[in-house]
């Protein structure tokens, strides 16, 4: 089997104990001081065979009888995953997902998504059962046992004593707010979000260094964080690549390697950016290794195993802080709502919907970084215009469900450019992962429609309607949008800029 | 082609080389140098037959990298007849790197 992790080696593997002169220093600094003795060269120790003894590190997971082939690649035998969020929209479909694939599942919350909705005066439209019940139906339904912990990332003497305890061998890190009008409500809003989102990060890679430095770091970023340039310049993945070159005054540079520069578009994709440089920070020091995923807008309810039992199902937000666009869009046409476009509606956005996500965490998840590596991906796998969104919405709504729903123009409560080239690179996922998207938009809004127009969900998006207009502005102000246009769908010109993926 | 050599092939494939050889030193935390990785291999494509690319990590293999005074990555260092010809510190592009290469071809 042509598995995309086959050549990875021990390099790459957590179960790698290094031995003999294991000394890594920062980029420039020599080697003042050359050991003496037998133990000049590294080798390891596999910590799942002992009984080995020191080795090169050179196995390859193809070879490596502890790797074992599965549809997403060679999977480390019982692989313990650590998920942070995983009460979460993602950390919950993930979490079942591993689990059925026979990964070791843990995980913590202390539910600040459940309480930050309730702030707001929301609830998310399909139901979740409290964490105990959730994990006893996954037990009774999928066989998995997830090992959960209730706690704050923040409190780093119970993170410190779980990962002891349970030796992670790759960490999921969903445990952040992700919500850029929730950061924009006031200076409370805005701090308490970069409290938890920063500083949570920031004490996980202290622990992660003492307690299980060999272990990868799969840390959730957002496209969010590269904004929207006009000048049209792609969207790296992170980096530039090898042959960009930086030009002034005749003369001219590599930027092969450079961070790209960042433009967030809120106080959380600006917590999100200071993520981006602790976490390369702390990989270069300590020589920990992490792949900071760039999401795209994430939208969605299906995974089969969320939908295996409702008690399974993972939650979904409409609010207009919590709610991502097409989650929003889908709600608003069942509650008869006209679908609401900020500005021009001509915004563009790389997306991904939430089973294609899941399966590239899998993968990014057997198939860790080396040691010290610090690696971006961006993970879209469509480039979408926010008008085009609704009007597929609208249409996917009418044909397939009979809902006949309008498309409103309002006033941008956000500063942001609403007419902008986009160019997304996303090449990695597909060339060095294998990732293939499955689910094309149209399905996975029909597969929306479907959950979301049962009459007790329909029920429950109506409980909380307010939440829907959106009245939380970026200059601070609590002022509702004013609407600038309402129109059928299908009755507006394709103009504008074309966005574009390259993959 | 383009292959990683260590402390034990080093003087094998770099120093008793029939041909120039173009060596890469780099490190797995070094973000210039893995997107130069790529370009490396494809180098190592076009000037087949002229050049053998080799790779050289400097954590894994320090004694090298002592040896031939690595103070920083990536380094490019052109060998020929065993020698050293050529030094280039920092990431280069594509155009640069073929710039090095192209005086020993």
């Amino acid at each position: 089997m042509d598995l995309h992790n086959k050549n990875k080696t021990c390099w790459n593997c957590p179960a790698a104990i290094f031995k003999g002169n294991v000394d890594f220093r920062g980029c420039g600094q020599s080697r003042r001081i050359v050991p003496k003795g037998n133990e000049k060269h590294i080798v390891i120790e596999c910590a799942r065979r002992p009984e080995l003894g020191h080795f090169e590190p050179s196995i390859t997971f193809e070879e490596c009888p502890e790797w074992i082939p599965m549809k997403y690649g060679y999977m480390l035998r019982d692989m313990r995953v650590m998920i942070l969020g995983i009460d979460g929209y993602l950390g919950w479909t993930l979490a079942l997902k591993l689990g059925k694939l026979g990964f070791k599942v843990s995980g913590i919350d202390n539910y600040t998504r459940r309480n930050c909705v309730m702030e707001k005066g929301s609830h998310t439209v399909v139901p979740i059962k409290r964490m105990t019940e959730r994990l006893r139906a996954a037990k009774e339904v999928l066989g998995i046992e997830i090992n959960f912990r209730r706690m704050d990332i923040r409190d780093r003497e119970k993170l410190r004593e779980f990962m002891e305890e349970v030796k992670p061998e790759a960490i999921v890190h969903y445990a952040e707010i992700p919500a850029a009008p929730y950061s924009m409500v006031d200076a409370e809003h805005a701090i308490y979000v970069q409290n938890n989102n920063v500083l949570g990060t920031l004490g996980l890679l202290w622990v992660m260094k003492d307690v299980v430095p060999s272990s990868s770091l799969l840390k959730l970023g957002t496209m969010g964080e590269y904004g929207s340039p006009l000048t049209g310049r792609p969207l790296f993945e992170g980096m530039f690549p090898a042959d960009a070159v930086l030009q002034w005054d005749n003369r001219e540079w590599s930027m092969g390697g450079e961070l790209t520069p960042r433009d967030p578009q809120s106080f959380y994709h600006v917590s999100k950016v200071q993520d981006t440089y602790n976490i390369y920070e702390s990989c270069k020091y300590w020589w920990l290794r992490s792949y900071d995923i760039m999401q795209g807008v994430i939208y969605g309810v299906h995974t089969d195993e969320v939908a295996a039992d409702e008690r399974l199902r993972t939650r979904f937000d409409y609010d207009e802080w919590f709610g991502t666009v097409i989650n929003r869009f889908v709600t608003q046409a069942v509650a008869g709502i006209p679908l609401t476009v900020y500005g021009e509606g001509e915004q563009i956005r790389g997306m991904i919907a939430l089973e294609d996500a899941m399966e590239c965490m899998v993968r990014l998840i057997v198939s860790p970084p080396e040691p010290g590596q610090y690696d971006v991906v961006n993970q879209v796998s469509g480039v979408h215009k926010i008008k085009d969104i609704a009007e597929t919405v609208a249409k996917v709504g009418k044909e397939k469900f009979g809902i006949d729903v309008k498309i409103q123009r309002l006033e941008n409560p956000r500063v942001e450019a609403e007419r902008h080239p986009l160019e997304v690179v996303s090449k990695k996922l597909p060339n060095e992962f294998g990732f293939r998207p499955k689910v094309p938009l149209e399905k996975e809004v029909e597969r929306m429609f479907d959950l979301l127009t049962k009459e007790e969900i329909k029920k429950r998006i109506m409980e909380k309607i307010h939440v829907i207009m959106p009245v939380t502005r970026w200059t601070g102000e609590k002022k509702k949008s004013e609407v600038l246009e309402i129109y059928t769908p299908g009755t507006k010109k394709d103009e504008g800029y074309k966005g574009r993926l390259d993959t | 082609m383009s292959m990683e050599v260590n402390e034990k092939s080093f003087n094998r494939e770099v120093i008793d080389s029939d041909i120039p050889v173009f060596v890469f030193f780099w490190a797995s935390w070094c973000t210039a140098c893995k997107r130069t990785q790529e370009v490396v291999k494809e180098l190592a494509e076009e000037y087949n037959g002229k050049f053998k690319i080799c790779s050289v990590n400097v954590d894994r293999n320090f004694i090298i990298s002592e040896k031939y005074n690595i103070k920083g990555v990536p380094s490019f260092v052109i060998f020929v007849n065993g020698k050293e010809v050529k030094r280039g510190v920092g990431a280069k592009s594509r155009r640069q790197l073929k710039e090095m290469m192209d005086e020993f071809v």
